[in-house]
C-alpha cells in the first residue's frame, strides 16, 4: 500500500466532528421556564442509543441543553460545571443564570477556531425570578429571548413557536414584558406538541422527550414518549 | 498534589502533559521542540518519552480488529468478539486476545488499531498499578474507567492525533452493572446492549428484537452467538474463532476461544443467480 | 556533578542550623514540625465522630475581637466531603483550596467523587514531602478533620501538619481537645449505631468538654454528611434543638 498519497484513496479517513442530532427547546414564562430535549443519539442513519440525556443542571436555577456533537457537548458541560463549582466555592453562592449565559458565550468563543460543534440553549430563572432563555450559535454569539429551539428539529419547531408565542415588538412603548403569556401547564403542552411534530418528520428526533420545568419551587422533570422509528 | 511521574496523574491529565508539571519532560520537550511520539512509561519513571524525528500522526489504521458486541443480562454483563486482527484485508493475526481484564471488576475490548489499543491498555495498567500501590482495597469502577477513556480519546482527537479505536467497557461493581462504549473522537454512550464496528449494522437489530435486561445467562449467550453468526456471515474481516467474557458480582471470566456452528451449504447459496435473475 | 551535590548538601545543612535558631515556640514562621503541631493545638477545638451511616463535625467559633466576626472553620469540598480545620486559618484555606481542586479535577476525569481515603492521603503526602522536607517551605500550621462518604461508607480522617494521617471513629483536635477525646472514648462502641440526632448531640457534648463557655448558636458550627445525605452545615434552626438538649444536661 503506497503511503505517499499517490495510490487509490480508499483507506479509512476521519473527521474530528460528527453530528449526533437531537433537538433542544426552551420556553420562558413570567415566573417559570420550560426546557426540553429528546434523548436520541444518532450517527448517520444509525441510532446509537435511545437514552442520551441532553439537558444538565449547571447551577441552582440554570440548565444547559446541547444538541450537535455529543463529545463536544459533554466536555463543554463538564468544563462549565467545574467552573460553576469553583464559582460557588469562591463566592459562597451558586452562579446566576445570566452570568452563566455570559460564561458559556466566552467559553464557546475561546474555541473560535476549533469550535465546539454544539447547539446550545440555556434556560433558567434570572435574579428577579423571571424565566430566561439564552440561545447560541457554535462560536458564542448569543441573545436573551423568551423561546428558542436548536438542533436537528429546529426548522420544524421554530415556525410553530413563532406562531404560538408571538413576541411583543421591541418598538412598542412603554416596553412590555416579552415573556410568553402562557401558563406553565399550557407551555408544557405546547412543548409536547412541538416534539410530537418534529418526531414525526425528523429522523434524528425521537424515543423520549425529557422536559425540565424550573419555577420558584425548584426543578421538576416530566417525560413524554415519542415514536421509536 | 505531588505529580507522580506517570501519564495518568490527575494533575497531568489523561494523555496530556502540560508545561511545568514534570521538569524532565519539559527539558526533553525543549530539546525536541514538540513531542514526536508519546510512549507510556511502563513504570520507567517518566510520564512519556519524547523522541526526536519527524512529527507523525495516525492517518489511517494498519492492523485492525472488527466487531465487538456487548449486552447486559440478569446477573451481569458479557462482551464477545473474534480473535482476528487484519492487516488491510489480510487475515494477519489469528489468535489475538482482544478482550483484556482491567481490574477485578472491569473488562475492555476494542475495534480498530491494535497498537493504539496496546497503548490504551498500558495507560490502564498504570492506573491499576496505582490502585495496587495505594493498598487500600479500592479500585476504579467500570464507569470511572469508561469516563477516563472518554477523556483520553477526546484529548487525542483534539490534538488531531486520534487513537484509532472504538472501545467497549463492561463491568459490575457496587451492585451496578455497566456497559459503555467510546469512539475515536470521544463520542460515547451507555446502553443495555451495544456493538462497536460493523456489528452496529448487523447485530444491534437482533439485540433490539430479542434482548431484555433480565434474560438468563444461557439466553444471553445464545443471543450473543446468533449475533456473532450474523456478523460473521457478512463481515469478511471476521473469523469463526470467538471469545466471550462475562462479569458478574462474583468476578470475571474470559472464555477459551470457541467456534459457532456455521452452515454455508444452504440450497440458495449454491447457485445464487438462479433465484435472483439479473441481480448480478 | 559531585561538586553540585556537595554544595546542595551544605546549603541544606546551613538552612537546618538556621531553622534551629528560628524555631521559637508559638512562632508561626518556623521550619519545625513540632511547632506546626503546636499551632494546631492553639486553634479552637474541632470534634468529629461517625456512625455507620453518618459523620458529624463540630467546631468552636472564636471571634478575634469583639468587633470582628468569627472565621469560618468548616468547609465543603465536594457533595459528600467536608473539612474542619484547627490552627492557622490562612493555612487552612490554602489546604481547602487544594482539596477542592483535587475533588473537581477527579470528577472531571472520572465522573465520580474521589475516594475519601485517597483525598486525605494525597494532602498528607503533600504536607509530608513538600511542606516538611524541602527548603524554602514551612509546615502547614493547621490540622484537618476530613469527613466524607463514598461507595465504601462513611469516613473520618485526621491530617496532621507532619503528614501523619489517621482513620478515626471519633477525633478531636485543637485547644483542650484532650478533654473531648476522653469524653468520646466512652462511646467508642455504641457510636456505630447512633442516629443522626444522637451523633450531633454526642459531637456537641464532646465539644462542650473543650470549653468553659456555654455553647450557643454563635459559638459553634455543626456539619453533617451521610450515606444518604450530602455534606452540609446545619443552620441555626437545626442547631437549636440539640443545643437545648445540651443545656438540660448541665442542669
Amino acid at each position: 500500500m503506497p503511503h505517499d498519497g499517490s495510490g487509490p484513496t480508499t483507506r479509512a479517513n476521519w473527521s474530528p466532528y460528527d453530528n449526533n442530532g437531537g433537538t433542544v427547546l426552551a420556553v420562558a414564562g413570567e415566573d417559570y421556564v420550560v426546557c426540553a430535549a429528546d434523548t436520541r443519539m444518532s450517527t448517520g442513519y444509525n441510532i446509537l442509543t435511545r437514552d442520551y440525556k441532553k439537558i444538565d443542571q449547571m447551577s441552582d436555577k440554570c440548565v444547559l441543553a446541547s444538541a450537535g456533537f455529543m463529545a463536544d457537548a459533554v466536555t463543554l458541560k463538564k468544563t462549565l460545571k467545574a467552573r460553576c463549582t469553583t464559582y460557588e466555592f469562591q463566592n459562597d453562592k451558586p452562579m446566576g443564570c445570566v452570568s452563566f449565559a455570559q460564561m458559556l458565550s466566552n467559553t464557546l468563543y475561546y474555541r473560535r477556531f476549533f469550535p465546539y460543534y454544539t447547539f446550545n440553549i440555556v434556560a433558567g430563572l434570572d435574579a428577579e425570578g423571571k424565566g430566561a432563555v439564552f440561545t447560541y450559535d457554535a462560536v458564542g454569539s448569543y441573545e436573551r429571548t423568551n423561546y428558542s429551539c436548536q438542533g436537528s428539529g429546529q426548522g420544524l419547531i421554530m415556525p410553530v413557536l413563532d406562531n404560538q408565542l408571538k413576541t411583543v415588538s421591541p418598538l412598542v412603548l412603554p416596553a412590555q414584558s416579552s415573556a410568553t403569556p402562557l401558563s406553565e401547564s399550557e407551555a408544557v403542552d405546547l412543548v409536547k406538541d412541538c416534539f410530537a411534530t418534529a418526531g414525526e418528520r425528523d429522523i434524528y428526533t425521537g424515543d423520549t422527550v425529557e422536559i425540565w420545568i424550573i419555577n420558584k419551587d425548584g426543578v421538576r422533570k416530566e417525560y413524554q414518549e415519542l415514536k421509536l422509528d | 498534589m505531588i505529580p507522580t511521574r506517570v501519564s495518568h496523574n490527575p494533575i497531568i491529565g489523561p494523555g496530556v502533559v502540560p508545561f511545568g508539571v514534570d521538569p524532565a519532560y519539559d527539558a526533553q520537550y525543549k530539546l525536541n521542540q514538540a513531542p514526536r511520539s508519546h510512549v507510556a512509561s511502563h513504570g520507567q519513571g517518566k510520564p512519556f518519552t519524547v523522541e526526536p524525528g519527524p512529527h507523525q500522526r495516525t492517518q489511517y489504521p494498519y492492523v485492525t480488529g472488527t466487531t465487538v458486541l456487548g449486552c447486559k443480562y440478569k446477573d451481569g454483563v458479557m462482551i464477545a468478539c473474534d480473535t482476528l486482527c487484519c492487516y488491510g484485508s489480510t487475515k494477519r493475526y489469528k489468535s489475538v486476545e482482544r478482550i483484556k481484564k482491567v481490574n477485578s471488576s472491569t473488562i475492555i475490548s476494542f475495534t480498530g488499531e491494535l497498537s493504539d489499543f496496546h497503548y490504551i491498555v498500558s495507560l490502564l495498567e498504570e492506573l491499576d498499578t496505582t490502585d495496587y500501590c495505594e493498598d487500600d482495597g479500592s479500585e476504579l469502577a467500570p464507569w470511572e474507567i469508561h469516563s477516563y477513556l472518554c477523556r483520553v480519546m477526546y484529548n487525542r482527537r483534539n490534538k488531531f492525533d486520534p487513537l484509532w479505536n472504538s472501545l467497549v467497557v463492561a463491568g459490575v461493581k457496587h451492585g451496578r452493572t455497566f456497559l459503555g462504549t467510546v469512539g475515536m473522537i470521544g463520542q460515547h454512550y451507555e446502553d443495555s446492549h451495544l456493538a462497536a464496528g460493523f456489528g452496529n449494522h448487523m447485530a444491534r437489530p437482533l439485540f433490539r428484537e430479542k434482548h431484555t435486561d433480565d434474560m438468563s445467562e444461557e439466553d444471553a449467550r445464545k443471543l450473543m452467538e446468533d449475533c456473532l453468526r450474523a456478523c460473521l456471515m457478512r463481515d469478511k474481516t471476521m473469523m469463526n474463532k470467538f471469545q466471550i467474557a462475562k462479569v458478574t458480582a462474583g468476578g470475571l471470566e474470559i472464555s477459551e476461544p470457541f467456534q459457532v456452528p456455521m452452515n454455508w451449504g444452504y440450497e440458495k447459496f449454491k447457485d445464487p443467480t438462479k433465484h435472483a435473475v439479473g441481480a448480478w | 556533578m559531585a561538586d553540585n551535590f556537595l554544595s546542595k548538601v551544605r546549603h541544606e545543612l546551613r538552612y537546618a542550623s538556621r531553622t534551629f535558631l528560628l524555631g521559637v515556640r508559638k512562632g508561626v514562621f518556623t521550619k519545625s514540625n513540632v511547632d506546626a503541631m503546636e499551632a494546631v493545638k492553639q486553634g479552637g477545638a474541632t470534634v468529629g465522630c461517625k456512625s455507620k451511616e453518618y459523620v458529624v463535625l463540630a467546631t468552636l467559633k472564636r471571634a478575634a475581637s469583639e468587633l470582628s466576626s468569627s472565621q469560618q472553620k468548616i468547609f465543603r469540598a465536594d457533595d459528600g466531603i467536608g473539612v474542619a480545620i484547627s490552627g492557622l486559618t490562612a493555612d487552612g484555606t490554602a489546604a481547602i483550596r487544594a482539596l477542592r481542586q483535587d475533588c473537581t479535577s477527579h470528577s472531571f476525569t472520572f465522573q465520580s467523587q474521589v475516594e475519601v481515603c485517597r483525598l486525605a492521603g494525597r494532602i498528607a503526602d503533600k504536607w509530608q514531602v513538600v511542606c516538611s522536607q524541602r527548603s524554602g517551605s514551612r509546615p502547614s500550621g493547621v490540622g484537618l478533620l476530613i469527613a466524607g462518604r463514598d461507595m465504601r461508607g462513611c469516613h473520618l480522617y485526621q491530617v496532621c501538619p507532619s503528614g501523619n494521617l489517621y482513620d478515626h471513629v471519633a477525633a478531636a483536635i485543637g485547644a483542650r481537645s484532650q478533654a473531648s477525646k476522653t469524653y468520646l472514648e466512652k462511646f467508642q462502641v455504641q457510636m456505630d449505631n447512633f442516629s443522626l440526632q444522637d451523633l450531633i448531640l454526642l459531637a456537641l457534648r464532646a465539644l462542650k468538654e473543650a470549653t468553659s463557655e456555654p455553647l450557643t448558636k454563635e459559638t459553634c458550627t455543626v456539619a453533617v454528611v451521610g450515606v444518604e445525605i450530602p455534606f452540609r452545615v446545619l443552620n441555626e434552626d437545626e442547631l437549636s434543638s440539640p443545643l437545648a438538649k445540651l443545656t438540660t444536661d448541665t442542669q
